[in-house]
């Protein structure tokens, strides 16, 4: 009993030696009363020296290790107690301390039996969790019950800026913007367990705010009692993408789930398939031999087809030979025909001839017949001869009687007897030998008769064997037939044959395929399997792991269950932090001092694509592209503690690269020692894609910009390049007009003054050669000059009243002297029913009867040039009028009609030199007429004549009918007209004097504007030319001064040497009447000058009026329109009616607005007008007085202004819409 | 069926005479499916027109004192189909206008003057610029 006692001690005692962990007996006093082995290995003391010393005095806090015992004594155990052995070489052990009195049997207590665990590992652990939240980038937080923060990571300080001691015990929805949200999400927490995704905002002390997402579960002390909230937040905002994906990961975890059971069901699909494909593999085999026995009997048919074909081929030959044959039989035939046919014939010809030998034999018949009645007659007069003999007989008996006397006789007779009797046989002879020939003839007769019967007989047989032979080649023609059919059967089968075949291996192909795509399909869902298996390998393998894992942490969790909370609470620390660390996304490894790897998650292997066993203490530089930028990442980490988002590259044992970003901080023991840096790297591949494609995009587009930049560019040189070159065009025109004609302006006028002063025949003559080229010259220039202008679109055409009849008879006047000169007649025919008044353009009317009157003139060597006008239409509003111009002069060829109105075209190239001129004339002819919506035509003989015929519509009008009595006189107020000439240059002034004296004008001459207003002061004139550049005041000057400040309306005709549009445009703002090009053309001068004369003497009586009136310049111009529009008639109607429909009421409204004192309705329909002014080419000013009186109107600064500008307003507008209307009608009419 | 291809667009003046003008002009440079309106009241009618882009003058109630304004009407537009880019036209060189027409969600605004419909033509171009990147954007955008 005592020896078991004992017994049981022992082993009590060799147990409690053989602990690992610290026991310790423990005296009421505090004293230890008895340790293990392993109290003497954790504190470095012998048990002697321990025995009886104080408990607490190897540790490192002994107060608290008294606490303990104390606590021990009191409550009669302690758990889990935690305490600090100290080693006597210094070295610290964290224990657990389980502790518990023991007693005697009477119940005294003897002592503390106390029980360390050794922690320090668990500690470690610990703190390697810690060390990994901590390095974690996710801010990850626990929260208590009551929703106060009890831990943070140094994430969570990041992203909230706030300290770690500031941070805990503050209530945890403080830092969020919306902290009624956080607080539902963590109510929510304690309520499921848990909550996943819950995205938050969480607001950082300097206002910087962060997208998370929160992922929190309560955790729990071992008895289930809920202790608070981990929360780990995501920042999302950096990474929505990353949730994205995350959501995908999870869907494709659904889906790999999905995909596993499809696997499954694929798996089975796939044996279904696998055995499908071996029932196909055999069916495809069976096929496949079936293929071949098809291929083989393909083949065979094929050979047999080719051999078909052979047989074909020979059967074809055959036929052919047949065909041969039957041809040669038919040919043979024929000739067997022909044959027959001409046995037949001879057959014919021998029945004939048969029948002729019958006819014969008849004949001979007929003859033996007549011969046998010869005979008989013969035989009968043989009969009659011997009964004449006997007769003579008788007569011989009587003769004999007779005959004694006459014997002689009788003898005689005897002879004669004889003889007769002779002739008998004679004749008898010759009787048997006809029978003979007869016998013969009737012999031969038979043998012809038979002879033709075998002929018959023969011909039969000939016709037979035909027959028989005709059938033959029948039977061979159908037999032939019948091999064709046969042959076309076979080839038909053969052909039929070679297309089974070919679907045959068609089908073949197609089985072949399939079962090759099954194959494949099979490969690929053996190798899909596989690789599921692999990954379920890998799963179960991680699985396996995670539960060897986790068998361990239970076995552990099993021996520590006799340990408590707090062990637990690391324990779960560590569990929670492991599997975040294994459920995290981004690769986490950690790193041993030395650069080994010592630990890893699931991501790293992944990435790697290398298993845990074959990671762990692999070198960690192996894995990166760059080793030596990854030492330098890890040495970073040792120097300075961590490092932030380095980037690196990873690379898959495959060679695929992942760019990561790394993040690493140490993790120390306990004694602050580093023990390696755990590192997180975040895969960056998509987003560095995504970046990558990003750039690409942008270069892209930037390279588009760029391109379409350059083509604008391009564009904008191309217009700079048009535009300098319309420039350059311009340019050279206004080059050519100042150049060319002031040269020209000196010449021939000075010709023109030379040829008045005295001189010899020789000289005069000459110096006619110099004008007439020089007029030559001049023309041809003033044609380039005016077909350049309608080309560029310039030639406008003016709407003013004129007397067409004068006009006519005025501009004809200019050629008398001419036509005179060539002994010409001139005659002209005026049709009275033309209105005495119209409305139209009378120089462009003038241009084109000059134009081609001198080609009359210019073509015409004798005879007489007709010029007339006919009415042709008239209603109330306009008319039509023909007018044509007749010569009887060369004529043109018929075939040069149509193109004589081309620019430099002229009848014959042989007339220019005959007879000169530009070839422009017609040109330019057309272009004046057409555009004023007329028509030319011509019609011509050679050597007869030409008439040309030109239709214009004129509007009718009203004005200036009364003037009708001022014309007649309109030679004699010509005569006597006062014309100012204001030039500045001698030479010029001389010229101009000249030609004026030539029509008979009174001149006076002004050097500049000043001088000729000094004159203007002190005479009337009728008429002014004006230069526009001169010293002091140049024409624009001059002319406003004489428009605005003398008030005269006395005509103006600019002298220009530029005709560039601008000035032109100038002229007319100035209020000049019209200009004229240098040099000086007398006749288009004489002309304008004519036009203006007849304009002013009508207009001359009333006193100043109205400038507007005065000054008959059209106030509108369609220029705008036309060009917008690009000249569409319709368009430009439909504005004009939009015009003349607004206008009017606008008015209205504008004055009674101005009478009722509205100045808003004012303001609004000014307003209103104001776009129109531009639209319709009315002057700028207007637009300006229409924007003051809206300014006016708008400030409600009533100045006496603007009851007078509004009344300007009105009559200009009043004048645009009359003007318009006449336009409008004019589109309408010419339509 | 040709029309679809076209851009539509909206002219809104009470101005006819600019009203054609402005429609013979987008006539005559692109190809474009007009329609015009005298008033704000027409255009917001036939809103379900689905233009493209809608060119409005800011004065409709100029001389018709009870016409919707170009302000109002814009509103209209906007609460219709905030996506329309409307172009505002005035006669008027004011900042306010203009000012107060961006407020309220009009896409640009436009002097009426020689050069308005040279700049309305580059707008249309800028509008479909605009609106082509945007969606390439949204397209990057729903890639990330």
């Amino acid at each position: 009993m005592e020896s078991q006692t004992i017994k049981n001690t022992n082993y009590a005692r060799s147990l409690i030696e053989a602990s690992l962990d610290p026991f310790v007996t423990i005296s009421l006093e505090g004293k230890i009363t008895d340790v293990n082995e392993a109290s003497i290995k954790a504190t470095g003391i012998s048990r002697k020296k321990l025995i009886n010393t104080n408990f607490s005095d190897y540790f490192t806090d002994s107060k608290k290790a008294q606490e303990g015992y104390r606590q021990v004594f009191e409550k009669g155990f302690v758990s889990d107690y935690p305490l600090t052995i100290k080693h006597k070489n210094g070295n610290l052990t964290d224990v657990l301390y389980n502790a518990s009195v023991y007693k005697d049997n009477k119940g005294n207590v003897l002592g503390v039996f106390a029980a360390a665990r050794d922690i320090t590992e668990q500690k470690q652990s610990s703190q390697y969790a810690r060390s990994l939240i901590e390095a974690s980038l996710d801010p990850l937080v626990t929260i208590s019950p009551e929703g106060k923060i009890t831990d943070v990571n140094e994430a969570s300080i990041k992203v909230t800026g706030v300290s770690r001691k500031k941070l805990i015990n503050t209530n945890f929805s403080d830092y969020f913007t919306d902290p009624k949200k956080a607080q539902e999400g963590y109510l929510k927490v304690f309520k499921k367990g848990f909550v996943v995704d819950y995205p938050l905002t969480i607001k950082h002390t300097n206002g910087k705010l962060t997208d998370v997402s929160y992922n929190a579960s309560i955790y729990k002390d071992d008895a289930g009692n809920v202790l608070g909230v981990f929360a780990a937040a995501r920042d999302v905002t950096e990474q929505k993408w990353a949730k994205d994906l995350r959501k995908a990961n999870v869907e494709l975890a659904f889906q790999n789930k999905e995909k596993g059971k499809r696997a499954e069901e694929l798996i089975i699909a796939n044996e279904e398939l696998a055995f499908q494909n071996n029932e196909k593999g055999k069916r495809a085999d069976e096929l496949a031999i079936a293929n071949k026995e098809l291929a083989f009997q393909n083949d065979e048919k094929e050979k047999r087809a080719d051999e078909l074909a052979i047989a074909n081929k020979e059967l074809a030959f055959q036929n052919d030979e047949k065909g041969k044959r039957a041809d040669e039989l038919a040919i043979a035939n024929k000739e067997l025909a022909f044959q027959n046919d001409e046995k037949g014939k001879r057959a014919e010809e021998l029945v004939i001839a048969n029948k002729e030998l019958a006819f014969q034999n008849d004949e001979k018949g007929k003859r033996a017949e007549e011969l046998a009645i010869a005979n008989k007659e013969l035989a009968f007069q043989n009969d009659e001869k011997e009964k004449r003999a006997a007769e003579l007989v008788i007569a011989n008996e009587e003769l004999a009687f007779q005959n004694e006397v006459k014997e002689k006789r009788a003898a005689e007779l005897v002879i004669a007897n004889e003889e007769l009797a002779f002739q008998n046989d004679e004749k008898e002879k010759r009787a048997a030998e006809l029978v003979i020939a007869n016998e013969e003839l009737a012999f031969q007769n038979n043998e012809k008769e038979k002879r033709s019967a075998e002929l018959v007989i023969a011909n039969q047989e000939l016709a037979f064997q035909n027959n028989e032979k005709e059938k033959r080649a029948a039977e061979l023609v159908i037999a032939n037939g019948k091999l064709e059919y046969q042959n076309k059967v076979k080839e038909k089968r053969a052909a039929e044959l070679v297309i089974a075949n070919e679907e045959l291996a068609f089908q073949n192909k197609e089985k072949e395929k399939r079962a090759a795509e099954l194959v494949i399909a099979n490969e690929e869902l053996v190798f899909q399997t596989k690789v599921k298996e692999k990954r379920a390998a890998e799963l179960v393998l991680a699985n396996e792991e995670l539960a060897l894992q986790n068998i361990e942490a239970i076995k552990q969790g099993i021996t520590n269950k006799e340990l408590e909370a707090s062990n637990l609470d690391i324990k779960l620390d560590s569990q929670y932090s492991l599997s975040l660390i294994e459920a995290s996304l981004d690769p986490l490894v950690t790193i041993s001092r030395a650069g080994k790897i010592t630990d890893m998650n699931e991501a790293l292997t992944n990435i790697t694509g290398l298993t845990r066993e074959e990671l762990t203490d692999t070198e960690f530089l192996d894995y990166f592209t760059e080793p030596q930028k990854a030492r330098a990442v890890y040495q970073d980490v040792f120097a300075n503690g961590s490092v932030t988002n380095s980037p690196l590259t990873l690379r898959h044992k495959n060679g695929k690269l992942t760019d990561v970003l790394f993040n690493g901080s140490v993790y120390k023991d306990d004694d602050g020692n580093v023990d390696g840096i755990v590192i997180v790297a975040r895969d960056v591949t998509e987003q560095k894609r995504i970046a990558t494609e990003l750039n690409e995009a942008i270069i892209f587009a930037e390279m588009a910009t760029a391109i379409a930049e350059d083509a604008k560019i391009k564009a904008e040189k191309a217009t700079i390049i048009a535009e300098n070159a319309m420039k350059a065009k311009q340019q050279f025109l206004s080059n050519m007009s100042h150049e060319i004609r002031t040269p020209m302006n000196a010449i021939i006028g000075f010709t023109k003054v030379v040829l008045k002063t005295a001189l010899t025949a020789k000289q005069k003559e000459y110096l006619k050669a110099i004008k007439i080229s020089g007029d030559a010259l001049i023309v041809l220039i003033n044609d380039i000059l005016d077909l350049a202008k309608v080309d560029a679109g310039k030639m406008t055409f003016e709407q003013i009243p004129f007397k067409m009849s004068l006009s006519i008879s005025a501009m004809l006047h200019l050629f008398e002297t001419k036509i005179r000169e060539k002994n010409l007649k001139l005659v002209k025919e005026y049709d009275d029913r033309i209105p005495g008044v119209l409305v139209g353009d009378p120089v462009r009317l003038h241009q084109i009867i000059m134009n081609l009157v001198s080609n009359a003139v210019k073509f015409t060597t004798k005879g007489k040039i007709t010029v007339g006008a006919k009415l042709l239409s008239e209603d109330d509003k306009e008319v039509t009028v023909e007018f044509f111009v007749s010569d009887t002069g060369i004529g043109i060829p018929e075939n040069k009609i149509e193109s004589i109105f081309e620019n430099f075209q002229q009848a014959s190239s042989g007339t220019s030199r005959l007879y000169g001129g530009t070839g422009l004339g017609l040109a330019i002819v057309k272009q004046l007429i057409e555009p004023q919506g007329g028509s030319i035509r011509v019609t011509s003989k050679v050597n007869e004549g030409s008439t040309f015929f030109f239709i214009l519509s004129f509007l009718k009008t009203k004005a200036e009918v009364e003037t009708e009595s001022q014309f007649m006189e309109l030679d004699t107020d010509i005569k006597n007209t006062k014309v100012l000439v204001v030039e500045d240059i001698p030479l010029n002034q001389l010229l101009m004097r000249t030609i004026l004296d030539d029509f008979g004008f009174e001149c006076d001459i002004a050097g500049n504007g000043k001088i000729a207003i000094e004159k203007m002061e002190t005479k009337i004139y009728d008429l002014i030319l004006m230069d526009l550049q001169m010293p002091e005041m140049n024409g624009f000057e001059a002319t406003e001064y004489i428009r605005n400040k003398m008030k005269s309306k006395v005509p103006i005709i600019a002298l220009t040497a530029d005709v560039t549009t601008v000035d032109l445009a100038k002229c007319k703002a100035v209020g000049m009447n019209d200009y004229i090009a240098k040099p000086v053309d007398d006749r288009l001068l004489y002309s304008k000058m004519v036009g203006f004369l007849k304009k002013s003497s009508v207009t001359i009586e009333p006193d100043v009026r109205e400038l507007a009136k005065i000054v008959k310049i059209k106030c509108t111009n369609l220029n705008y329109l036309n060009e917008r529009t690009k000249s569409n008639r319709v368009l430009m109607m439909e504005m004009i009616s939009l015009y003349l429909e607004q206008t009017p009421p606008l008015i209205g409204t504008m004055k009674q607005s101005l009478f009722d004192k509205d100045w808003k309705l004012l303001q609004a329909t000014v307003h209103k007008m104001i776009p129109s002014f531009s639209i319709m080419g009315i002057s700028a000013d207007y637009e300006k007085m229409a924007r003051e009186i809206q300014e006016y109107a708008s400030t409600q600064q009533q100045t006496n202004n603007i009851s007078e500008m509004v009344l300007k307003l009105e009559e200009i507008c009043m004048q645009a819409c009359s003007e318009l209307e006449e336009d409008f009608n004019i589109f309408k009419n010419n339509k | 069926m040709a029309n679809e291809n076209k851009i539509k667009l909206f002219l809104v003046d009470d101005d006819a005479l600019y009203l054609k003008l402005m429609e013979i002009e987008f006539l005559e440079h692109g190809d474009f499916d007009i329609e015009t309106y005298p008033t704000g009241e027409l255009c917001i009618a036939n809103l379900s027109h689905n233009p493209d882009i809608i060119i409005l003058d800011y004065y409709l109630d100029g001389v018709n004192k009870n016409a919707m304004n170009g302000i109002e009407t814009l509103d209209k537009i906007k609460a219709a189909n905030p996506t329309i880019p409307v172009v505002m036209l005035s006669s008027q060189d004011k900042i306010d206008i203009a000012i107060s027409c961006m407020h309220h969600g009009a896409f640009d605004y436009v002097v009426k003057s020689e050069t308005a419909f040279m700049r309305l033509q580059k707008i249309i171009t800028a509008i479909f610029e605009f609106k082509k990147i945007e969606k390439q954007l949204n397209w990057y955008m729903e890639r990330m």
